[in-house]
């Protein structure tokens, strides 16, 4: 709607610019078509002009319809990025804050956002938004694989029968294994970042 | 073909003691993949591995099954004889080989 009275708007300003301008032409210049001026027209010039106007659409609409697509598909990519990033990060927020490691959700929660990250970087290469084999998107695979694992190979929690100093080291080892994964995914969001950017540019 | 499903769609913990209802790895490799594993090499054929249809995975539970069986029969062996399958997880045949050489 906006679209057509920005349309209108424009329309309407060139016929009063144009009335205004044949006033001034009239008024200060003397320039005169004689009525009696006679034209010829070449019928293979119509022919020409014709196939021209029918060329020029041909082009403008095959152009717009490719431009058209190829933007909606970077826009469905770089969407599924964004979302997987948000996805990501409050699965991994739940995760630390409910003290999730090496457990079933852990595991199925990670098959789901490594199969689904997996799935966009393959539709980015095969839509040729990012190359094969792209450092990037690779080393953005890897760091995932890295969070799966830190996640999933964590020390057991320590329980009441076990000695203060093991204990310590257990506890230990659990805030180490955390502050790698908040590392992690300060990474991955910066990788995610690029990899839309990459896919904005193209 | 050893389906892991059939096992267990909850693959678990590494070690048995963590709990009876832990479907650990230490249990599969006990009960389900040495077994296959050495019938596979007496009969000199592949043994496959299928890892779909489960819930997922963890890297203790894979760690522990082949890295495992690898530490038991040697790594070069492991590699040869098994041949996996993850429609659903492709990626993870790589890890696995990985596990099973740094085992």
């Amino acid at each position: 709607m906006h679209k057509y009275v920005k349309l209108g708007l424009a329309t309407l300003v060139g016929i009063i610019a144009g009335f205004y301008l044949c006033i001034l032409i009239k008024k200060y210049t003397v320039l005169t078509i004689d009525p009696t001026v006679s034209f010829e027209i070449n019928p293979l010039e119509i022919f020409t002009m014709l196939a021209t106007i029918l060329l020029t659409i041909y082009v403008a609409r095959t152009i717009g319809k490719a431009n058209d697509l190829e933007k909606s598909e970077k826009e469905m990519i770089a969407h599924n990025l964004t979302d997987f990033k948000k996805e990501f990060c409050s699965k991994i927020n739940s995760m630390l804050e409910q003290n999730e490691f090496d457990s079933v959700l852990t595991n199925s929660n990670f098959k789901i956002l490594r199969k689904r990250i997996d799935a966009i970087v393959s539709l980015a290469v095969d839509y040729k938004f990012v190359p094969n084999n792209d450092p990037q998107s690779n080393e953005l695979l890897n760091k995932i694989r890295d969070v799966w694992e830190l996640f999933t190979n964590t020390p057991r929690t320590a329980n009441g029968r076990t000695t203060a100093a093991v204990r310590n080291d257990i506890n230990r080892l659990r805030l180490e294994q955390i502050s790698k994964i908040n590392m992690a995914v300060i990474e991955i969001e910066k990788l995610l970042f690029q990899l839309t950017m990459k896919v904005h540019r193209r | 073909m050893l389906f892991v499903k059939t096992f267990s769609i909850t693959p678990g913990s590494r070690y048995k003691e963590e709990g009876k209802k832990a479907h650990s790895g230490e249990e599969f490799r006990e009960k389900f993949l040495e077994p296959n594993f050495s019938t596979a090499e007496k009969n000199n054929i592949k043994l496959i591995v299928n890892l779909d249809g489960t819930i997922g995975y963890g890297t203790s539970w894979l760690e522990e099954v082949f890295g495992g069986l690898a530490r038991k029969f040697g790594n070069d062996k492991v590699l040869n004889r098994i041949k996996f399958i993850s429609e659903e997880e492709p990626y993870l045949v790589e890890d696995i080989k990985q596990y099973i050489k740094d085992a």
